[in-house]
């Protein structure tokens, strides 16, 4: 089978990213979301397409591992369909703003994915590494900055837990967190960090 | 100190904060209470994504769950929109405090507000902050502390936020012991979304979604959660706008916009009172803010692409929330002595007539569970919706002579019946309607399955019921006369398929060289039977084989021949992937002359196929049966019988009683005494104060008449029923032997109806199936008004 080309496989990523959007992706549940891959594969502008160039049964895994992975970092401005999503996330300055203060910035070239991290500069001089996510990434925030830490004794590091909307984080997830957080000797904040529309509806570009 | 001076200038009669709590009392439900919450919230996002495009709107309801729930739990509910500064916030604290409504909206933590969160818990902290502030501003209403310190201040509080953020949260503590009882329901929570996507479905829905009839219907596309997840808005399963059937040698189509612009009006926004012009001060609570608001009726009437005895009707909603949903007061028709009689559904209790009515200006009652009924807006909205005649168009010109001509009236006429094929837009399946099938296929459509979403599904079904039973529609004509006259006139290119210069004939005579042969593949062979065949619409989906699900699919083809080995065969099947799909020819011999039905002729053949392939134990009877089971819509039971009958009986009292009112007198006379004795108390046992005298007078005895009397009315004046009075059938023209053998033949169906209507339920099976080919045959004869 021939591969996949470029042209194509971009083509591809604006459809889902449309899908994507349209159903807020990073809100669908897992057993919704299993249904919804099955619909991709039937689908003639997604499945079908993708048919000519693998065997039926990579189709899925294509998708799940691919693009719909892609998804919540292109609402972050990250990735190949960043530019392809109608919505986004405040961006990782923001976060770091939210979180260590306004005087904070993200420091270049020291973001990284799975999940979201980076290494942030104070107005004094100081840096910590930041990194943050739903509560139901915590496990992985908690892993990272475990590594971190055993790096460095000495290290800032701050855990950002971000929620939808303003409301506080339940008491019992907070609890959790904070506690977690503590035996690292980490901060860790609650951060609203809400997905917005993009300004113009003709940004999207393939 | 003087007499004069121990007398107060005043008394203090602020109410007690015990009252609200007193008023808590009311028996809302927990989603009714919520809503008074969300409103808010909506009031407010509506108009914060009209100015900021860039506002994901978003409502969270937080709502303790069962295994964590007691006193001390919140409910929270809380929005991403544009916040209050203080000011803001005390003015709609103080306005909720003094029961004031803001036109237009939901709520603005009017009295609602109070009662409901007085309903939830005793504390209640309202915070909000603006994009831009660094304090969240959170005000505690405590009724407890409010009334042990008799004092109504309400203590602020401020809190670091960040400026990005901004929006409103109600959180309500110290809970209620109900409903703490009834958080601890698994099912509570379940419960109160969907009770919350059926109240805002116009709110939640997208107006540019994918369903049929989205940009009719509209939403606002806002967003709410329960504890995380989205709940989906009950969108209406309708057939799309541009389906239409035939009414009166019109299109009428499946759906209509309702859109009646009222003058403006003057409304007082402190008690609610309406004037039709301008004054300056209320009469009834001497506010002098009144503001001239804009009144309209807007909405739609459609047709639910399912019937159910339930689920159909119309919902009412005001400001956009639902107060009444399966509404059928429509559909009562009140006459002049004030009795009400019920005009729709008429078939089996099944409607399916849906619509949607925005009624903002119209007052509603405190829980916001009604509109009030009585009050001037509701009845103009029913004259202008539903008119004051019977939707029955036979009924209304006989005791009014002019037909209602309203919108509602339109539809009941064009779409009162559930018979299946294309006429009515009904899904069928060749013999009955697929009333169970299409409620599974609306299933799907709200659990959003995108082959669902549109009706494609629903009017396949529909044709190909009229395929399956009137067989297909026919082949192009051939070369009609015209063509022969052309020809005669030497014009012959200009004839049907001659546009490109030469004839099919002169095609057929230098044929193509044939393409080198090819032994058909398996694929080519039953793609080719596909190609003239017609899916039994509810045949396609799931049915379990044994401990198997397989994917079901019968095909009844036509003009095709379906081999096997090199011999024809009555069916084929195929069985792929857990997939079978069964072929039937439908000139097989158990079709053409025995009257089978071909999902029968599929099983019965398929059988021993099916059993070998799934190693299904048993017998084949067992086999059958099984499947079968699962087809709930094939099911002949009496109860079916008689439903079918009476809506026979009905259509035959209906078209009856058009005739009798022209000539009253002969049709009364040509009716036995057992007959006439028979409608007069049928009519006393169903309208009491029925004046009979008059009615035998003025023809309407008809409506209350039994099959006796039609029995007595088509062997006694046959002249008067046959030719196309009440029946098609043939008479005047015919001879006087042939003229009996008509009579015979129409009484003989009407004896059939008459066992079905009032005999003692019949069980036997084949007698049944019998029954209901005589009310095929029956209704086939019977004039259409």
């Amino acid at each position: 089978m021939a591969a996949l080309p470029e042209p194509i496989r971009l083509e591809i990523f604006a459809e889902l990213a449309r899908h994507f959007d349209a159903m807020r992706w990073e809100e669908v549940s897992s057993p919704a979301a299993t249904e919804m891959y099955d619909r991709f594969v039937k689908d003639p502008k997604i499945g079908g397409r993708l048919a000519r160039f693998m065997p039926t049964e990579k189709i899925r895994p294509w998708i799940k591992d691919g693009p719909a992975k892609q998804y919540r970092r292109a609402l972050e401005g990250v990735g190949p369909m960043a530019q392809m999503t109608t919505r986004e996330y405040p961006g990782p300055q923001s976060v770091v703003r939210l979180a260590m203060g306004s005087g904070w910035a993200l420091r270049a070239q020291t973001l990284e994915v799975k999940p979201m991290r980076c290494v942030a500069d104070g107005p004094d001089g100081e840096s910590a590494f930041i990194t943050w996510g739903p509560m139901s990434g915590l496990q992985g925030m908690v892993w990272h900055a475990c590594l971190r830490r055993a790096e460095s004794e000495s290290q800032l590091i701050t855990i950002a837990v971000t929620k939808p909307n303003t409301a506080p984080l339940p008491d019992d997830d907070w609890r959790l967190a904070l506690s977690l957080a503590t035996i690292l000797r980490a901060r860790c904040e609650q951060v609203t960090y809400m997905v917005s529309r993009k300004a113009t509806s003709d940004s999207r570009t393939v | 100190m003087t007499e004069t001076e121990t007398r107060p200038d005043t008394l203090n009669l602020t109410p007690p904060p015990r009252i609200l709590e007193m008023i808590a009392e009311v028996d809302l439900q927990l989603h009714q209470c919520l809503c008074e919450l969300i409103d808010n919230c909506l009031d407010e996002l509506v108009e914060a994504t009209r100015v900021d495009e860039t506002l994901e709107p978003r409502i969270d309801v937080t709502l303790p769950t069962a295994g964590k729930v007691n006193r001390a739990a919140k409910v929270v509910v809380s929005d991403n929109g544009r916040g209050m500064s203080q000011e803001e916030l005390q003015y709609a604290l103080s306005a909720g405090r003094s029961g004031k409504q803001r036109f237009g909206s939901l709520g603005l933590f009017g009295m609602g507000f109070n009662i409901a969160t007085a309903r939830l818990g005793t504390i209640t902290v309202v915070r909000t902050g603006r994009r831009g502030d660094d304090r969240w501003i959170t005000a505690t209403i405590d009724l407890r502390e409010m009334q042990r310190l008799s004092s109504y201040e309400v203590p602020l509080r401020y809190e670091r936020k960040a400026p990005d953020e901004h929006g409103t949260l109600v959180s309500v503590t110290n809970l209620r012991e109900d409903l703490v009882a009834k958080l601890k329901s698994a099912s509570s929570i379940r419960e109160v979304s969907k009770n919350l996507g059926r109240i805002y479905t116009y709110m939640l829905r997208d107006p540019n979604g994918p369903h049929s009839g989205a940009q009719m219907m509209g939403g606002l596309n806002q967003r709410l959660y329960v504890n995380g997840r989205q709940v989906t808005p009950l969108v209406p399963c309708i057939w799309d706008p541009t389906r239409s059937v035939m009414y009166k040698a019109a299109e009428a189509p499946a759906a209509e916009v309702i859109h009646v612009p009222l003058t403006n009006a003057f409304a007082c926004m402190n008690c609610g009172r309406w004037y039709t012009s301008r004054y300056d001060e209320c009469v009834d609570c001497e506010s002098t803010d009144i503001q001239e608001r804009e009144r309209r009726i807007v909405g739609w009437l459609g047709v639910q692409r399912f019937a159910d005895k339930s689920d159909f009707g119309l919902t009412f909603l005001r400001s956009g929330r639902a107060i009444t949903t399966r509404d059928r007061s429509l559909f009562d028709w009140e006459g002049p002595d004030g009795d009400i009689e019920l005009e729709y559904p008429i078939e089996l209790g099944m409607g399916r007539i849906v619509g949607e009515i925005h009624l903002d200006h119209a007052p509603v009652n405190v829980r916001k569970t009604n509109f009030d009924t009585s009050s001037p807006e509701w009845r103009y909205m029913v004259e202008k919706v539903r008119g004051d005649l019977p939707l029955r168009p036979q009924l209304a010109k006989r005791l009014f002579n002019r037909e209602n001509d309203s919108p509602m009236s339109r539809f009941f006429n064009a779409f009162r019946e559930n018979k299946p094929g294309l006429r009515y837009l009904m899904p069928g399946n060749g013999s009955t309607a697929i009333h169970n099938e299409a409620k599974r296929w609306a299933q799907k459509f709200r659990s959003g399955d995108p082959e669902f979403q549109t009706d494609e599904k629903w009017y396949e079904a529909a044709a190909d019921h009229d395929r399956v039973k009137h067989g297909p529609p026919p082949e192009p004509a051939p070369p009609s006369d015209e063509d022969d006259w052309l020809k005669g006139e030497g014009l012959g290119h200009l004839g049907t398929g001659a546009a490109d210069g030469h004839s099919p004939s002169q095609d057929q005579k230098q044929p193509e060289p044939a393409a080198e042969t090819r032994p058909e593949t398996e694929e080519q062979r039953f793609a080719r039977y596909r190609e003239h065949a017609t899916l039994l619409p509810d045949t396609d989906r799931e049915v379990r084989l044994g401990t198997a699900q397989a994917i079901f699919r019968v095909y009844v083809t036509s003009g095709v021949e379906l081999l096997k080995d090199g011999q024809r065969q009555p069916t084929v099947v195929r069985i792929v992937a857990g997939e079978v799909e069964i072929y039937v020819d439908s000139d097989t011999t158990l079709i053409a002359r025995y009257g089978w039905s071909p999902l029968n002729v599929a099983l019965v053949c398929a059988a021993p196929q099916l059993k070998n392939v799934y190693s299904i134990s048993g017998s084949i009877d067992g086999l059958v049966t099984s499947i079968l089971e699962q087809f709930p819509d094939r099911r002949v039971d009496s109860s079916a019988v008689r439903s079918r009958a009476e809506m026979l009986l009905e259509g035959l009292r209906d078209r009856l009683a058009d005739l009798t009112s022209k000539d009253a007198a002969t049709f009364w006379s040509a009716l036995s005494g057992q007959s006439k004795r028979a409608a007069e108390s049928y009519a006393i046992a169903v309208a009491p104060d029925v004046d009979w005298k008059a009615a035998v007078e003025n023809g309407e005895f008809a409506r209350y008449l039994g099959v006796e009397g039609v029995l007595d009315l088509v062997t006694s004046g046959p002249e008067l029923v046959l030719d196309g009075g009440l029946f098609r059938t043939t008479y005047a023209a015919l001879g006087e032997e042939t003229q009996a053998d008509q009579v015979a033949r129409v009484s003989a169906f009407l004896t059939d109806l008459k066992r079905m209507v009032v005999g003692p339920p019949l069980q036997n099976t084949l007698e049944l199936s019998r029954l209901l080919l005589t009310a095929d045959l029956l209704d086939a004869e019977i004039v259409q008004v």
